[in-house]
């Protein structure tokens, strides 16, 4: 191979080389961006709505119909239903599994043949988790 | 040799374990919340269908003019001429009236009715009380119905029967 034909075969991948090299070079440039204070504040309201919506989530579902509370109405509507068949109008606290019931007896005004029964139950933690208020005849 | 712009091996692997992790507790959340939205729509579904329950028999014996045993389980309230009819059955309790029959699919146990709190197991009696029990992931929750009769249709119930 001649001399001229080697130079004009190293000039062209000379040119093929800068070129591949043109087109893969790095080329920084300035790129709009939020600063970090800017990053840190819309994080913190982020979090902050996040743990008012979880609070929120929270107490909408412990307010909810629970099994536990449904229990704790059938439980009262048992004692309500002794308290008119027994006619047994002293007031207690009795303790039935997980659950403390309190039965008072309050008069209802001036009607002496009246009386008002009010029935709660509550949980382990002594959160309320049923409440019945209910007139009641005397009968004997 | 030409350098070409590309992620390492070591990168690519990196990479691919990171995503595997990430895929991996993606399902395990996803799998845990389908899990709980099952355990949460049996419950809401079993909530539904007792308190429904509660209601409907809490004002048909409320409302009733008389309620009649049919057997140990069943019974009959009589309303202006109208017949609802209940039978509790272990697996599930129906109702019956005006040719509508609702069933709600409880467990249930120790399903008694009662007379002046003594059990009624002959039909044709009339009943104060209807009490069982429902199951519910080993929880169990008690039913009372209880119905106060006026005077007036015992004595009318008598002098029909003499």
């Amino acid at each position: 191979m001649s001399t001229a034909v080697l130079k004009k075969e190293k000039s062209v991948k000379n040119i093929i080389m800068k070129n591949v090299f043109a087109v893969h070079s790095t080329r920084y440039s300035v790129l709009k961006a939020s600063t970090m204070l800017e990053v840190i504040a819309a994080m913190v309201i982020i979090m902050v709505i996040f743990a008012v919506a979880t609070s929120m989530f929270v107490k909408i579902t412990a307010s909810g119909f629970t099994l536990e509370k449904i229990n704790a109405n059938l439980l009262l509507n048992n004692k309500a239903i002794d308290t008119k068949l027994k006619q047994d109008f002293k007031e207690y606290e009795i303790k039935e599994g997980e659950i403390t019931i309190k039965k008072h007896i309050k008069p209802y005004g001036s009607n002496a043949s009246l009386v008002l029964l009010h029935l709660e139950a509550f949980d382990n933690a002594n959160k309320k988790m049923a409440d019945r208020k209910e007139l009641v005849l005397i009968e004997k | 040799m030409k350098k070409l712009n590309a992620f390492t091996i070591i990168e690519l692997t990196v990479i691919t374990l990171l995503s595997g992790i990430v895929i991996s507790i993606a399902y395990f959340v996803f799998f845990i919340l389908q899990k709980q939205y099952n355990s949460y729509d049996k419950t809401s579904k079993y909530q539904l269908e007792i308190t429904t329950l509660s209601r409907l028999l809490t004002e048909d014996f409320q409302h009733a003019d008389s309620v009649v045993s049919t057997s140990e389980k069943a019974f009959e309230m009589f309303k202006n001429g109208k017949i609802t009819s209940y039978q509790v059955e272990p697996l599930y309790i129906t109702r019956n009236k005006s040719e509508v029959s609702d069933t709600f699919h409880l467990l249930t146990q120790n399903s008694t009715l009662l007379l002046d709190e003594v059990a009624v197991t002959v039909p044709g009696i009339w009943v104060d009380e209807l009490q069982f029990e429902t199951i519910y992931h080993q929880k169990t929750l008690p039913f009372r119905f209880h119905k106060k009769y006026a005077v007036a249709p015992f004595i009318c119930k008598e002098h029909h029967n003499q």
